[in-house]
């Protein structure tokens, strides 16, 4: 059931992409400049605190070294009562890539952090009124999700194409509350509160 | 293009791949309630092995008690092999309670450490729900790992009663569910004492002052010799409501210490053991 869902999640990328690679055909040199919103990666990713399946629109600034993806979301109920949501703001710094051949390019170290929004009436951002001021200390509405990680990738056909590049990653991750409990015990590990992720990058 | 959807769709099966090896390295999200079958029903599991082995009337009964035991792993894991210890060398424990406040965030992982350590105790152990493991969705991770948030038990002629007693994590007046108190002290024959168990006890700021009357009056009326209860982080024995009915605060678990609790006949008595 669950390989299911997932497939078609796939599949639905899949075809967003065909269908993005049709428009890239109008897209022809000489036409007029994209407008700044116009994202400059798309990025599908699981794991790392912030979704099953994570996707969104991505933006390179300064000389390409530092990133910012918008990614929606989304984890099933398990055996909660309902699925979860979020929207994650991603940063992240890749402070050198090596050339490893004509095609390949291979980013050594990644570091960065997400801010993640959950959506649902289980989170606050604000206690309600009913709690003394300043009961929980922190908001269950925002989590910190740092990471490092490194990344590969591989240049797919020429310069004018829509899809540019293509960039696989892995990351180990984790999140500010497990951060504070791994902190005040000796017998948490670092393993204990780390989350891989993977993903994939498209330079448009 | 072509090239690009064959690239794809090989990067779709690896990823496919590590998703269903079905590793727990992969955290979705921090508020996932996701649990292996071992960490799941566990009070349900936990009640059938203390009610197994036949206890007589009259039989003591003896158990150990902690509470907030939250981010104190270290300390709980040490707590662990002193109750052990306890049992096997100066008297036996037949269970123990954790009074609430497992966890601090209300995460599953939290559970999960938690159970991790619990897991290691000699005899069955038995969670009850804490305000902290109340928050975001961890109740639906109590509830998934433990199974309700009141419940009773019945051991040869004594009587539990464990309570959601956290009242400030609802907005509605819920907790605690009188009416289910009520109906588990019903059958007043068929136990000749009964104790209460809950995290946040009646007399405190965070219970919800509107039901403190009614459930000091249940505990007055019905044969409870220990009303035992945490959250207030040091140990105390206090008669609160002037009716001669004890209540029992144990301290958290970075005082190091636990509570033993010995149940013969009609009466109770309990001592703090440091360790």
């Amino acid at each position: 059931m669950r390989l299911a869902g997932l497939s078609s999640w796939f599949c639905v990328i899949a075809l967003f992409l065909y269908a993005s690679n049709g428009l890239a055909q109008v897209n022809t040199p000489g036409t007029a400049p994209l407008k700044w919103y116009y994202p400059n990666q798309v990025v599908l990713q699981t794991g790392g605190n912030i979704g099953l399946l994570t996707i969104g629109p991505g933006y390179r600034l300064g000389k390409g070294k530092t990133m910012i993806d918008v990614l929606y979301g989304f984890s099933p109920k398990f055996k909660s009562e309902s699925a979860n949501h979020l929207l994650t703001g991603k940063f992240t710094y890749s402070p050198f890539a090596i050339k490893l051949s004509k095609r390949y390019l291979a980013e050594p170290l990644r570091i960065g952090t997400g801010l993640s929004y959950h959506f649902g009436k289980a989170y606050y951002t604000i206690w309600p009124d009913r709690y003394p001021k300043g009961y929980y200390w922190w908001t269950t509405t925002f989590r910190l999700t740092p990471f490092i990680g490194s990344a590969i990738s591989t240049r797919i056909g020429s310069e004018d194409k829509f899809i540019k590049s293509m960039t696989l990653y892995g990351e180990l991750g984790t999140h500010d509350l497990s951060i504070l409990s791994w902190a005040v015990n000796k017998n948490i590990s670092l393993w204990d509160i780390t989350s891989i992720a993977v993903g994939v990058r498209l330079s448009l | 293009m072509p090239t690009c959807f064959r690239s794809l769709t090989k990067l779709s099966l690896v990823l496919s791949c590590f998703l269903f090896t079905g590793c727990e390295q992969f955290d979705f999200n921090p508020y996932d309630v996701r649990l292996q079958l071992e960490e799941q029903d566990l009070n349900k599991k936990n009640l059938e092995k203390i009610t197994a082995p036949p206890i007589h009337p009259g039989d003591t009964l003896r158990f150990a008690v902690i509470s907030d035991t939250q981010r104190f792993y270290d300390e709980l894991e040490a707590c662990v092999t002193a109750i052990n210890k306890h049992s096997a060398q100066i008297e036996k424990i037949d269970f123990v309670i954790n009074n609430g406040d497992l966890t601090d965030y209300g995460l599953a992982e939290e559970f999960k450490w938690s159970y991790a350590r619990t897991k290691k105790f000699n005899m069955p152990y038995l969670a009850v729900i804490g305000n902290h493991d109340c928050v975001a969705k961890g109740q639906q991770v109590y509830e998934a790992m433990f199974g309700p948030t009141d419940f009773t038990m019945q051991v040869a002629r004594y009587r539990f009663i464990f309570l959601n007693t956290n009242s400030l994590e609802y907005a509605q007046p819920l907790v605690p569910d009188i009416n289910f108190m009520r109906g588990a002290f019903g059958d007043t024959a068929a136990y000749d004492q009964a104790f209460v168990i809950s995290h946040v006890p009646p007399f405190d700021a965070e219970f919800d002052r509107n039901k403190t009357a009614a459930f000091a009056a249940l505990i007055r009326q019905n044969k409870v010799s220990l009303a035992i209860h945490g959250h207030q982080h040091s140990f105390r024995f206090t008669r609160p409501f002037k009716d001669g009915q004890g209540y029992l605060i144990t301290g958290d678990l970075q005082e190091r210490a636990f509570y033993v609790v010995t149940a013969i006949g009609k009466k109770a008595s309990f001592k703090k053991i440091d360790f």
